[in-house]
């Protein structure tokens, strides 16, 4: 028997938990490379009220297992999403997840009372945890008042769900996840990039043109598995687990740590059919290990 | 369209000043491939290094089934890649990116090509002298060893005109009568540069003074090489002021007069 991928997250349907991780994937562009009714969800680079030129390159820089990206929210502002890329990916299956991020509480408000207009949008993530959008790494999610502030703020412009973004990058991530939930978020994405920096010796200069960056891939896995399993322990909203995953056993720990989905970033970069690759695992590893549905790992991880 | 190709490795040899030609057998890449165009390859298994690199091609020969890329040891990846033997397997994405808007009534283009940067121009002269356009070439180098593709644009009837800077002939200045006098070729319809910033402002000077369209293939750090990270941005001018574009998927090939070459 075929084994049963399908989760539900928020009231969201999805076929499978894989999904791309915001700003990772291009959304609209992919489906040139392939089918993108495949994935679990769709989840779109953030946007912003205004457009964002984003910085000056270089913007990645390579780093052992894993690299660092300082694009900078580089994105076309929130009309334009809705008058060019909307359409185009409403035309798929998988839920839509609309990233948000802005630079001030307005910001996010005024982006998400004009997306609410529009139908096609399954869910919104919040994104308070770009460490590439103020000056020296500085992020909503840094602090509890502000996330709740932000939060806060969307909730009040919606009746979508909120999964909201958090960053690694504080001393106590558990503190900022009872903020969110306090403030309406329906869920929550764990984790953004760690904030990191490259230094290029021969030049004595530092590799990426904004200095600071946000650093990803399985270098950071162990970061995140720790967050979502710390978060989950505190919280009861369903959990989006992020952060290096590159097969389907990293799905799996995700969810036995407490994630009821995943999203999956830098694998992405490096392959843009990882998460198909990822999907078709999953399915075997369960048939192969008699596992009637995946929903049996979520928060199955034995501590005793 | 399916973008990723297991590649195999037939031939994979030092050229000296740190140049390494490889010959890949990819009958779909070398059949779809445009030049210009690039294969965003996997040099070695696991994580370290754990990004591919970008390489245009430098011969598309769907004939044999094959595509060849002539790359510089600069790194960890180029140096795993240049330890692979043939019979190799690789993991290329591909064809990628936009290629030379070559024009097929061209009566005649000009290359003009610095060190590692001249491999993109290799496969363009070819494919122009196939459609029966002339071709003139200004290769520049450190040296006469790092001019790459001279004899094989010479056995294509290409006129080549070499400069170094050994001899003190490939400063922008000495470089400037030479371009010139190259335009001004009957019949020169298009210009193209690869491999140096500093040519490239010369090449957009004196081709917009006469009116030649050019064309550059730009380098930048590379992520996904599909236009879905915004990783490898270049900054542009356009109508309602600048911005940053893909050099993976809006280029890596654009109108010289677009872009700002810092």
């Amino acid at each position: 028997m075929k084994p049963d991928l399908s989760v539900e997250i928020c009231g969201l349907k999805l076929k499978n938990p894989v999904m791309p991780s915001s700003g990772s994937f291009g959304l609209p562009g992919y489906e040139e490379y392939m089918d993108l009714n495949g994935l679990g969800a769709l989840v779109v680079k953030s946007i912003t009220l205004n457009p964002r030129l984003g910085n000056p390159p270089p913007r990645i820089a390579e780093t052992t297992a894993g690299m660092l990206n300082a694009v900078g929210i580089q994105n076309p502002g929130v009309k334009w999403f809705i008058e060019n890329d909307l359409p185009l990916l409403k035309r798929f299956t998988p839920p839509l997840i609309v990233s948000i991020a802005g630079t001030t509480v307005e910001e996010f408000a005024q982006a998400t009372e004009l997306l609410e207009k529009e139908e096609g949008i399954a869910a919104y993530e919040i994104n308070v945890s770009c460490p590439n959008i103020e000056a020296g790494g500085r992020a909503f999610g840094m602090s509890a008042a502000a996330t709740q502030a932000v939060v806060a703020a969307v909730r009040k412009r919606t009746r979508r769900p909120i999964f909201t973004k958090l960053t690694p990058n504080v001393t106590d991530i558990v503190e900022i996840a009872q903020a969110a939930v306090e403030a309406g978020s329906d869920g929550l994405t764990l984790i953004n990039t760690l904030l990191g920096m490259a230094i290029d010796v021969k030049l004595r200069r530092p590799v990426l043109a904004n200095v600071l960056g946000g650093l990803s891939g399985p270098a950071i896995k162990p970061v995140a598995l720790r967050c979502v399993y710390q978060v989950a322990q505190a919280v009861k909203v369903p959990i989006i687990g992020t952060g290096g995953i590159s097969s389907a056993t990293d799905v799996l720990e995700f969810l036995l740590a407490g994630a009821s989905a995943v999203q999956v970033g830098t694998a992405n970069i490096v392959d843009p059919y990882a998460m198909l690759k990822i999907i078709a695992d999953l399915e075997k590893y369960l048939a192969e290990n008699n596992v009637a549905s995946v929903r049996e790992y979520i928060g199955a991880l034995k501590t005793h | 369209m399916n973008v990723s190709h297991i590649l195999t490795v037939t031939k994979n040899e030092d050229q000296g000043a740190g140049y390494f030609h490889l010959v890949a057998r990819a009958p779909e890449l070398a059949s779809a491939a445009r030049p210009g165009q690039f294969i965003h390859v996997l040099c070695a298994p696991g994580v370290d290094p754990f990004l591919r690199r970008p390489f245009s091609f430098y011969r598309l020969r769907p004939e044999a089934g094959e595509v060849e890329i002539y790359y510089q040891v600069v790194g960890k990846g180029t140096h795993l890649l240049s330890q692979i033997q043939p019979g190799t397997k690789l993991d290329a994405l591909g064809p990628l990116g936009q290629g030379f808007p070559l024009d097929p009534k061209a009566q005649r283009i000009l290359i003009l090509g610095r060190g590692i940067g001249t491999a993109p121009l290799i496969a363009l002269a070819e494919a122009a002298r196939a459609q029966g356009t002339g071709v003139s070439a200004i290769l520049s180098a450190r040296n006469p060893d790092a001019i790459i593709g001279d004899r094989l644009l010479a056995s294509w009837g290409v006129e080549v005109t070499t400069v170094t800077d050994e001899s003190g002939t490939s400063d922008p200045a000495q470089v400037e009568p030479l371009l010139a006098a190259a335009l001004d070729k009957p019949g020169t319809a298009q210009a193209f540069v690869c491999g140096s910033r500093r040519l490239a402002r010369l090449l957009r000077r004196l081709a917009a003074a006469r009116g030649i369209p050019a064309f550059g293939s730009l380098e930048e750090r590379m992520g996904c090489g599909l236009g879905g990270c915004l990783v490898c941005a270049c900054r542009v001018r356009t109508p309602e002021g600048e911005t940053y574009k893909r050099v993976c998927n809006d280029g890596p090939v654009f109108p010289l007069e677009e872009v700002v070459l810092g």
